[in-house]
């Protein structure tokens, strides 16, 4: 039977199409085949299951107990943001990531006895990376495939020739890797081949905050952010939880500083944010300016004058029609930054020139800000290998001194600015070798490519920004048989390719510890004092036999001097005889010293083994904090660097952005981050020419009119997206798209936009013309169909609450007034309860709450559900027929003026109604309630009738239209497979699907309960769902609302607590905690 | 015009209605018993790769189930044991035997036997063998007599019908936690259990067998 397949864009399959049938094919022979179809069937599908085999281990490992799974504690790095992961191996398998409880990137509040460890999408999306089918398996030279002997004996000759040519005329370019482990190889490298030219260069990684600190003086330095110390916050075009820096970090101490659990003693930390673009960050803030990117270093200048900082230059930048609120704006801030002197803290983002970030370091230090225990302090970055600027990188390919070019990792041709045309320019590079997990756009155009491992399947180390090392180890071997890390990489340039990244991970740590340093001295000391002895007893027998010869020398001739020959010989035997004691003696004494100190190198062995197995355990070295640094700060060069700033705003400012799922694009071959919406536009598997409403009618395009965009003399095409909130006059494009050569999964999606970056690697820039053509573009919007806010003739329903501090202090039941005025109603017998009213139920009861005034939209939870439910993605085409499987999903209400709004962001899951609306609709009983309170969902009894669906009020049941996850085989094969949680039903076509709170977790608890405990989950060991598992914030908690002690009933007590459509009788299990904002009262119009 | 139908014919709906519920009651009932995991499951007994007696080994020679099944009170398997248990034993015992020589392949190159599975649940149930076990279910209640067995058989339908059976009245396979292995033991003989007092058993015992969907579907 012949399959055809009809493949687009998005990179599923839409629909396979079942050509055997001739057009002409008969009704009579339909009604046979059909017969036929089902008689085979009934024999071979009902009478006889299919065979399995059971293969048990030959030698099963210690401690393994067939399905159940193992976790493991490693670490991995985006753009230099570590985060320490719990890895989750089934029957050794890969199958689940979760953040790292010791890791302080992830659970930051270790020290106050939280266990709550969270991670980013990125972090989640990484079990999808490893098993990636298109990941390069086999070296390549010049695109054919070359066997791993050529490739190694390529490495070995390459490394003689770097070795004995000094390193001359040779460049590597290597991504960000924190890794003590690489730069110390790096610096060997350097050390025995000066000539070599090291670059660094990072898609994801925010590079003009280090030349920013530069330009301040900050040497050797690196800058720490402690939001926990900071009161007030001013992010600068700064998306300090989306996609700057330590993002988790961040958004849970900023959380950890609006808790709210109290009414009257409640303070909340206050967030402004001015920024051009709509970020989560922007959307968490208590007060957020619009502006263009090149007026918002102008306005950090305003704010620094307003501070009283001389010497800074002239302030007086126009800023047009924004002018009034701009002035409001720096008298506010500033009189806020100066009232929380030493706790506030004012955040640049990676977009923004260096000048802006040491300006912002000038009003930090001003502010007192900067020191070991402020909001920002310095730690040491001695180690690093000394980076050259890129442009010397292009200058130098450019002349052709490039001999051979060397990347380690990284996609440098699609995330060089574009117009240094980089891939060009690799070209003239005698010869370039490329390393990395994908055969990507770099792959394609370097002569040798080689494979890199995934961090799954390598050792190495982390050093996260505030100094903490982490341990990053494998959890299975290379899946496609070899594959080289970085480390290794690195260590076979050296000669040394028998080296393995264990053995190198291991010697940086063994001489990292100083008690191993002691042993090994000692042993030293006596080895030299042994040699010092031998050689004093070798000098006295050489002193004899020097004598001897003179004496019988003399002997022949002369028999006086002969005697005095004697009497000398005698004297330098007695010598020989005190200089043999002497020597034995030390002898001895250094054979003791060194016995006793080898006993010691071997306890300094066995205690360094020991602390490597504590560290593989923690996944942290906690003994390894950096070291503090005071910089010596250099202001002279600032305000030349400020003036430079150009506040031009003249037409279309265009804003390149890292994207939301796929980053710098080294996501896009992730189906789960493609298909997780954009946490503003909720658009997903491509990127816009996104704008605000009003410049999109200034500049008559609507959403979806397909626009030619001219900046610098280059043009993408692409469709127009509007998205309230943008700066007017602005426009802002999502790199990472585009890509040719990621794989069948991204290949594809949306268009390049790096092409219109300019050389010097800024992100913004003005004069970008725009011109509308004929077409139009679907846009895959994954919002607007389930929420529920006003549209034309709809008044909406209050799913998202919200109130300020202060009102709340006055109101502290403000979310609870239409539940109130409900249960008024039914006392007063206007509303009759079709159910009988849900009784206090026996044992656990579960339910959950969502802490809006936490959540950042992130959407961590939407991905970490999807790898712990084996959740498949449906591809574009399904996503515009509102096919998206997502058991959570992330809503996102713009509320305020249609100009310049507010968002806040809803994570919408099952509610787990008491009285289910769904349940009662369902004509087979596939959906009903369990006594614990979850809203059950059997797979197998479901006859798609959608009924339930129908009568949802949330809209959170999901449907499988079609087989995705055997669509998504066929298209990928059986390697990702190998991800699926096999404590989670693989659904099929035609049943309805939803969140279960995790049964599975929640079963798993239950069983240990019965078994070693009294059948009653203790709360501390409550089964955790995969969503708030993952929350970065902690905004999500899970648990047993029967406990009176569970962090649930805790949660649930809160006055801001509120069930949505509770109006409706549906008692929801799930409940929101309404969100709060601490606006400057002087900036509330 | 010719006679289409014969005169015969005019009494064959007489007959049909007098067959029809015959043939319907044949096929329902063919349906109800050959369809059922009853017909077609119990009594399973898949030749498997090597001669591995259980009546001898927990039979004859009296060895605890959880000598090799030894994951069983740990994890959701009872885990056919490594070859290396094997071993344990046939490194020295009958070490002439072919079948033996099957072990000792597999221990050498450090290969999986291949068993047969005869267990087999759909892939939406989830059973978990060490919390049947806390409960005090023997495995005599669902693997039947294994150590009568040369080959081992399915016992039970393993349906779902079957496991609800039991989750809504456990007391008769229950006994102490130290003779869920013991194949010979009569919960009721021993009185252990009084008879079928289902509350009383509940109490006792403090069970709470799952009755519910996501129970075991997931």
């Amino acid at each position: 039977m012949s399959i055809t397949r009809k493949t687009d864009n998005s990179g599923m399959p839409p629909l396979i199409l079942d050509d055997n049938q001739p057009a002409n094919a008969g009704r009579r022979r339909f009604l046979g085949g059909t017969a036929a179809m089902a008689g085979a069937t009934a024999l071979t599908g009902c009478i006889r299951k299919p065979i399995e085999h059971i293969l048990p281990h030959a030698q099963r490992p210690e401690d393994l107990v067939p399905g159940k799974p193992i976790y493991y504690a490693t670490a991995m790095n985006v753009g230099g943001a570590v985060q320490g992961l719990l890895v989750e191996s089934q029957d050794g398998r890969p199958t689940k990531i979760e953040g790292n409880p010791s890791h302080p990137n992830n659970n930051p509040l270790i020290g106050k006895g939280s266990k709550h460890g969270g991670v980013n999408a990125w972090a989640q999306a990484e079990v999808y990376r490893l098993y990636d089918p298109d990941r390069a398996q086999q070296p390549t030279r010049q695109g054919a495939e070359v066997s791993w002997d050529d490739a190694t004996g390529f490495l070995s000759a390459l490394s003689d020739a770097l070795l004995a040519t000094k390193g001359a005329g040779t460049a590597i370019l290597t991504d960000q890797l924190p890794s003590p482990t690489y730069r110390a190889l790096l610096n060997r490298l350097v050390a025995r081949c000066p000539e070599i030219q090291l670059y660094e260069h990072d898609g994801a990684a925010a590079t003009h905050a280090a030349s920013g600190a530069q330009l301040a003086g900050v040497e050797n330095a690196r800058a720490v952010i402690a939001l926990e110390k900071a009161d007030v916050l001013l992010a600068i075009d700064s998306d300090l939880f989306g996609s700057d820096g330590d993002t988790v970090k961040n958004a849970r101490l900023f959380a950890e500083g609006r808790r709210a659990e109290q009414v009257e003693s409640t303070t909340m930390n206050r967030l402004y944010s001015v920024e051009t673009t709509f970020s989560v960050t922007g959307a968490m803030a208590d007060n957020r300016l619009r502006l263009r990117s090149a007026l918002i270093g102008p306005f950090l200048l305003r704010i620094a004058t307003e501070l009283g900082i001389d010497g800074l230059g002239s302030a007086s930048h126009s800023f047009g029609s924004d002018q009034e609120t701009v002035d409001k704006w720096v008298k506010a801030v500033a009189a806020d930054l100066t009232e929380k002197g030493g706790r506030s803290l004012v955040c640049v983002g990676g977009r923004q020139p260096a000048a802006v970030h040491a300006l912002a370091l000038r009003i930090n230090a001003h502010l007192g800000n900067i020191g070991a225990d402020k909001p920002l302090r310095f730690v040491s970055t001695a180690g690093t290998p000394g980076f050259r600027p890129m442009s010397e990188l292009y200058d130098s390919l450019l002349a052709g001194t490039v001999k051979q070019l060397i990347i380690i990792g990284g996609n440098p041709v699609m995330t060089v600015p574009g117009t240094t045309g980089f891939g060009g320019l690799m070209g003239r590079a005698g010869i370039s070798v490329h390393l990395s997990s994908v055969r990507n756009e770099t792959g394609e155009k370097a002569t040798w490519h080689l494979p890199m491992s995934h961090f799954l399947e390598a050792w190495g180390d982390l050093e996260a920004t505030d100094g903490t090392l982490s341990i990053q180890q494998p959890l299975i071997r290379p899946l496609h048989g070899t594959a080289l890390s970085p480390i290794e990489f690195v260590g076979a340039l050296l000669g040394q390719s028998g080296t393995t990244g264990h053995e190198w991970v291991q010697q940086t740590h063994r001489s990292r510890s100083s008690a191993k340093d002691d042993g090994q001295s000692k042993v030293d000391h006596a080895n030299a004092q042994e040699s010092a002895a031998k050689a004093a007893l070798k000098k006295s027998e050489e002193a004899v036999d020097v004598a001897k010869n003179e004496a019988s020398k003399f002997a022949e001739s002369d028999g006086q001097a002969a005697d005095a020959a004697n009497l000398a010989l005698s004297a330098t035997m007695k010598g020989l005889d005190s200089a043999r004691a002497a020597a034995q003696k030390a002898e001895t004494s250094a054979k003791a010293a060194k016995v006793a100190a080898t006993a010691t190198s071997k306890a300094d062995q066995s205690a360094f083994e020991k602390s490597w197995r504590r560290w593989l355990h923690d996944g942290v070295m906690s003994d390894a904090a950096s070291i503090g640094v005071t910089p010596t700060w250099r202001w002279d060069d600032l305000s030349s660097a400020l003036s430079d700033l150009s506040s031009n705003h003249d037409g279309l400012e265009i804003n390149f952005v890292l994207d939301s799922s796929v980053l710098d694009g080294r996501y896009s071959n992730v189906g789960w981050l493609q298909e997780m919406p954009d946490p503003m536009t909720s658009l997903v598997w491509e990127n816009a020419v996104q704008m605000s409403p009003a410049t999109a009618e200034q500049h008559s395009v609507a959403t979806g009119d397909v626009i030619r965009l001219q900046y610098k003399g280059r043009t993408v095409t692409s469709p127009v997206l509007t998205s309230p909130g943008l700066a007017d006059q602005t426009i802002q494009l999502s790199l990472g798209y585009g890509r040719s050569a990621a794989g069948r999964v991204g290949n594809g999606c949306g268009v390049n936009v790096n092409v219109l970056r300019d050389k010097d690697g800024s992100f913004f820039g003005a004069g970008a013309t725009l011109e509308k053509t004929p077409r139009t573009a679907s846009l895959a919007v994954a919002q607007g169909r389930n929420r529920q806010e006003p549209r034309d003739g709809w008044e909406g329903r209050e799913f998202v609450r919200e109130s300020t501090l202060a009102d709340f202090k006055e109101t502290p039941d403000f979310a609870q007034k239409i539940e109130q005025h409900r249960l008024a109603l039914m006392k007063q017998d206007k509303f009759e309860s079709l159910w009988e009213e849900p009784n206090p139920r026996d044992g656990q009861q579960w339910g959950m709450t969502i802490d809006l005034n936490s959540c950042t939209g992130c959407g961590a939870c939407t991905v970490a559900c999807q790898a712990e439910n084996n959740i498949p993605t449906v591809g574009k085409d399904e996503v515009l027929n509102g096919r998206e499987l997502h058991w959570i999903r992330i809503d996102r209400y713009f509320t305020g003026d249609t100009d310049n709004p507010e968002a806040v962001a809803q994570p919408i899951a099952c509610a787990h109604c008491e009285t289910a609306p769904c349940e009662n609709v369902c004509p087979v009983a596939a959906t009903a309630h369990s006594p614990e309170g979850l809203n059950d969902m059997a797979y197998n009894r479901c006859i798609g009738t959608r009924y339930c669906a129908n009568n949802c009020p949330t809209k959170v049941r999901r449907f499988n239209f079609f087989n995705y996850a055997k669509r998504n085989d066929e298209l990928l094969g059986d390697l990702p497979t190998l991800q699926r949680n096999p404590d989670v039903t693989v659904r099929f076509r035609g049943v309805m699907e939803k969140c279960t709170y995790c049964v599975q977790r929640i079963n798993g608890a239950k069983i240990v309960a019965k078994r070693d405990g009294n059948g009653m989950v203790p709360d501390e060991d409550r089964p955790i769902p995969a969503c708030e598992q993952t929350c970065p914030t902690q905004a999500i908690v899970f648990g047993d609302i029967n406990d009176d002690k569970s962090a649930v009933t805790k949660t649930k007590k809160n006055s801001r607590n509120y069930g949505v459509l509770e109006e409706l009788n549906i008692h929801p299990r799930t409940t929101y905690l309404a969100k709060l904002r601490n606006p400057n009262p002087a900036l509330v119009s | 015009m010719a006679v289409i139908f014969p005169r015969w014919s005019n009494r064959l709906p007489l007959l049909l209605a007098g067959i029809a519920p015959i043939v319907l009651g044949f096929v329902v009932t063919g349906v109800w018993y050959y369809l059922s995991p009853n017909f077609t499951d119990v009594g399973y007994r898949p030749q498997q790769p090597i001669a591995f007696s259980h009546k001898v080994h927990a039979g004859e020679l009296g060895m605890d189930c959880r000598y090799c099944h030894n994951t069983v009170e740990r994890g959701a398997r009872a885990a056919i044991p490594p070859t290396a248990t094997c071993m344990n034993c046939h490194a020295y015992v009958k070490t002439g035997s072919d079948e033996i020589k099957k072990i000792w392949a597999s221990a050498e190159n450090n290969t999986p036997i291949e068993w047969v599975r005869v267990h087999l649940l759909p892939d939406y149930a989830y059973f978990d063998h060490s919390v049947h076990l806390a409960a005090g279910v023997g495995c005599v209640s669902c693997h039947g007599r294994i150590d009568r067995m040369d080959v081992v058989q399915q016992d039970q339908p393993l349906s779902m019908g079957w496991c609800l059976n039991c989750h809504r009245n456990p007391s008769s396979h229950l006994r102490p936690r130290a003779e869920v292995t013991n194949m010979d033991y009569d919960p009721i003989a021993a009185g252990y259990v009084a008879g079928s007092d289902e509350e009383r058993a509940r109490r006792d015992f403090k069970l709470a067998p799952p009755e519910h969907c996501s129970g075991c579907h997931r």
